[in-house]
Order: structure tokens, then sequence, then C-alpha cells
């Protein structure tokens, strides 16, 4: 496994930065859940919604009869973008995962080892998985903690509902890991994929947004993961049927092609 | 016998010529020089031997193994040494000689040691502190360190100032004279002339000449035959017209 180990090594520290910087974000955001509950803070939020078209609030993932002093929806609104920044995250991980080597030229060390391509795709793709999981263990604890400080959730309410959340932004993450790993094996450098994350990211989270605002186009969702994992549709109706085939399909047939794309590609230096 | 075996190999890139029908073998013991201007085809035909590229036609093997088919196999004895040394900044050469010599059997630390205070290198340093040379230097251990069987060297001394260069082909006479087999590249027709055993010449992706080094160093002798004509020096001929 020391491809595995080296890719833990070269990725750890900007998973740690990611890390840190979203547990704060998580933890921040959940302190400010108290004054939520004030009675000044609800008619204030009561006010600014009723004023917001409808269509606006839905695009923003918010409900006309929201209510902010239930932690779930407080959290529950804040997480979907903190899930936005998650996906950005490990897509840039994929993508740099197998290209960024290349680019920099440090592939040359691993090829001329006695080791297959096979072994490098998987052991750099678990290593991701790892490091996305360590992401999520450790907001998932910060989340936890924060429930029991702020709230009246007690510690097996704040587990279930914390584990629900996680465990379906995983899900996610894996579709956009797979994603990822397909445009690193087709991509020729690592330059300019920072864009190319971007554009994926938050193109699937418009079409979200445009399948809630035009009926007609309400399919899009399909096309939009973070659209399953909202957490008033996942605390409600959990994913559907066709969600979950629709993204495990998406890792299977990612995998596989960046698989064999990756087996027979001419390394660019 | 042919430790390395090249055939009519062959690679396009789109519809630029990479190499074309290049063929040479590497015997038991031997230290070929592989030697042409830039962009002649060195580093292709390399690439195609370590499997990072794929060639388009032809094929190679290193001690009978396809070096398509059986890459991972042949790279658990065969060291290599990049012209370009670009590896893991952030680790130290230690660090650095630890991970390579993980990738194989065995304990091989007393050799990397024996290799760093042969080099003199420093190995505390991080990658990116190093010289070029230095960077070269680190290469050549990871690359020597497993004692392979098999040696690739890209452009080996480039950066590595003269008594390093004198060590280094001390050290490959050294593993030539135990049984390994040596595919030098290099712009340097002064070293090969002095180290190796044959030469090959490529130029625009063809091989010119393969000339044995022992009829070479006599200056005004007929020393190979191409076509059927007999060509005085073609390969020095080529060399001179390349610069």
């Amino acid at each position: 496994m020391n491809v595995f180990r080296l890719e833990l090594k070269n990725t750890s520290k900007s998973t740690l930065k990611w890390t840190i910087a979203l547990c704060s974000i998580a933890f921040m955001l959940l302190a400010f859940f108290p004054s939520m509950q004030t009675e000044s803070m609800k008619e204030l939020a009561g006010a600014k919604m009723e004023g917001i078209d409808p269509a606006l609030l839905e695009a923003l993932g918010l409900s006309e009869l929201m209510d902010f002093t239930v932690i779930t929806n407080y959290f529950g609104y804040a997480l979907q973008y903190i899930t936005l920044a998650i996906m950005v995250f490990v897509t840039q991980m994929a993508v740099n995962s197998l290209v960024k080597e290349e680019t920099e030229g440090t592939i040359e060390f691993l090829y001329s080892k006695p080791i297959s391509r096979s072994e490098i795709f998987i052991q750099k793709v678990l290593a991701n998985i790892l490091l996305f999981l360590f992401l999520l263990v450790a907001l998932s604890i910060i989340t936890v903690v924060g429930y029991l400080s702020f709230s009246e959730y007690n510690f097996t309410e704040s587990i279930k509902e914390v584990g629900i959340l996680y465990s379906s932004i995983f899900y996610v993450g894996l579709i956009f890991i797979s994603l990822g790993t397909l445009l690193s094996s087709l991509l020729r450098s690592s330059k300019g994929s920072s864009g190319v994350v971007i554009a994926i990211v938050f193109g699937t989270f418009i079409l979200g947004i445009m399948s809630v605002i035009v009926k007609e186009l309400s399919f899009l969702s399909y096309f939009s993961p973070m659209d399953w994992v909202k957490t008033q549709k996942l605390m409600t109706e959990g994913i559907s049927r066709e969600e979950w085939l629709i993204g495990v399909l998406t890792i299977i047939i990612c995998s596989l092609a960046s698989y064999k794309i990756y087996k027979k590609r001419d390394m660019h230096l | 016998m042919d430790i390395i075996q090249v055939t009519n190999l062959k690679k396009y890139y789109g519809k630029h010529l990479g190499i074309e029908n290049v063929s040479f073998s590497v015997k038991k013991g031997e230290i070929l020089g592989f030697v042409g201007p830039n962009g002649a085809g060195k580093s292709t035909t390399i690439r195609i031997l370590l499997n990072f590229i794929f060639p388009n036609g032809g094929n190679a093997t290193i001690c009978g193994k396809d070096v398509v088919k059986e890459s991972h196999e042949i790279k658990k004895f065969t060291g290599y040494v990049p012209s370009d040394v670009r590896f893991y900044g952030d680790m130290t050469v230690k660090e650095l000689i630890r991970v390579s010599n993980d990738f194989y059997d065995g304990s091989h630390d007393k050799e990397a040691e024996r290799l760093c205070n042969l080099f003199e290198l420093n190995n505390s340093k991080k990658f990116y502190e190093l010289s070029t040379g230095n960077k070269k230097k680190a290469a050549i251990i990871c690359a020597l360190a497993a004692k392979p069987k098999v040696l690739i060297l890209d452009e080996p001394t480039n950066g590595l100032d003269p008594m390093m260069q004198k060590r280094l082909f001390a050290e490959l006479k050294n593993q030539s004279a135990n049984g390994a087999s040596i595919l030098l590249s290099s712009h340097n027709l002064g070293e090969v002339q002095e180290y190796c055993h044959r030469v090959a010449f490529i130029k625009q992706g063809k091989i010119l000449a393969i000339t044995d080094l022992k009829e070479m160093r006599h200056p005004h002798k007929i020393i190979t035959t191409i076509g059927g004509k007999d060509i005085i020096h073609p390969s020095m001929e080529f060399w001179n017209k390349g610069k």
C-alpha cells in the first residue's frame, strides 16, 4: 500500500485545511442557533421570509413554512452550502489524484517502480475516499457537539440526525469523486482543473435550482445530486429509488471508464 | 544473451513521428550507449521500455518479458534514472529513498547508505532544496539501491560535476561487471566512447547505426556496414552534422 500512504501524505495537508475551515464554519453556525430562538429574531425572520417571492425562497432551499427555531431546519439550510464546499473539495481532490502527478512530473517516480497502474489507480481512489471520510467524521463530531451544546437534542437524537445527514453527503461525495476521477483520467494537465471542478459542482447545483423554479424542468433534479440530500427532503422523503439508481450507476460507470482509460493512457510529461 | 531486445518499435504522437522501426539489443553485462541529438527519440524509446507510453508497433522485451504486458514484473529488477528528476518536493532524500526501497522485496538500506556516502549526498535535506546535480544523485541512488539487473539511464550525468560523473561510471562499470545490463542515453559522445561497450545512434526517430566501440576507437578504420555499404564513421558524421 505504498501509493496509498504516499497519496495520504501528499493530500493530508489540504484535507486538514479544508476540515478545519469547514468545521469552524459549521460550529459557528451552530453557535448562532440559540439566538434564532429569541422572539425578536423569529419576528425578523418571519417578516423577511414573507417579503420574498416564494419561487426565490424555493430556489434558495427555503420553504415558506420553514421554521428556523428548529435546529434541523436551521442547520439543514446552512448545511446545503457546506455540502457545496465539500463537493468542491472532493471533486478537486479526485481530479488531481491521477493527473496532477503527471503535470508535476512525479509520476515518473511511481511508474518506474514495480507497481501496476491498476494498483496505483485503486490505491489513489481509496486514499481519496479515506480522506473524504476523515473530513465527514470530523464534521459529524463537531455537529453532534453543536447539537448537544446549542439545542435540546439529546445524544441519541443528535447521533441519529447527524448520521443521516452526513451518510447522505458521503453518498453524494462518492458520485463527485467518481466524476472527478474520470476527469482526471481524461485531462492532460491539472492546470486549469479548478475551473472544471467549479463548473461541475456549481453546474449540478444550479440544475437543482432550475428544477425547482421551472416546473417543466423538474426532471433536472435527477442531475443534481446535492438536491437529493437537502435536509428537509432527506428527513421527510429520504433518497428516492431513482436517485439511488442514477447515483450508483454514475459511480460504477465513471469508475470503470476511468480505470480503463488510465490503464491505457500515455504518460504526458 | 540479450537482456533488452527491441524489435521494430514504432511510436507516433498523433501525426508526428516519435520513433520508427527502432531495433537494438543489450546483452548481459553490457553497457549500451544510446546517442542522438535532442528530439531524436531516445526518451520515447526509454519510456516505451518502462511502459510510461504505449508503442504503435513492434515489440520489446526485458529478460524475455514483454514491456507492455509484463511491465510490473520487469520493474522488479529494473532501475531507472530520468533525465529531468522531479520527485516529491516535500520529502527529504531519506524519506524518498525509503519510499523507493519499500516497493522492492528485502532491505536495501545498507546499499542506499553506501551510495549516499559514495555520491556525498546529504539525505536530511528536502528534495526541493536540492540543486539539479543533487536531485540527479538522489535519482541515481533510488535506482541503484535495490541492485537491479537492468539499468535504464536517461542522461544520468546531466548536472553532475566531473568527479561525481567519474564515480557514477566507476559504479556502473562495477555493476556491469557483476552482470547488470545498462542502457545509457547520452548527449556526450566522450563518456559513451570511454565507458560503453557498444553504441546505438538514433536520429529523427530512426536508428542510424549500432557500433562496437572497440572499432570506433580506431579513427581511420571502416567500422560499420549499413545497407550493404561500408561507411566510415557514419555515427560520427551524423553527430557532427547534428551539431
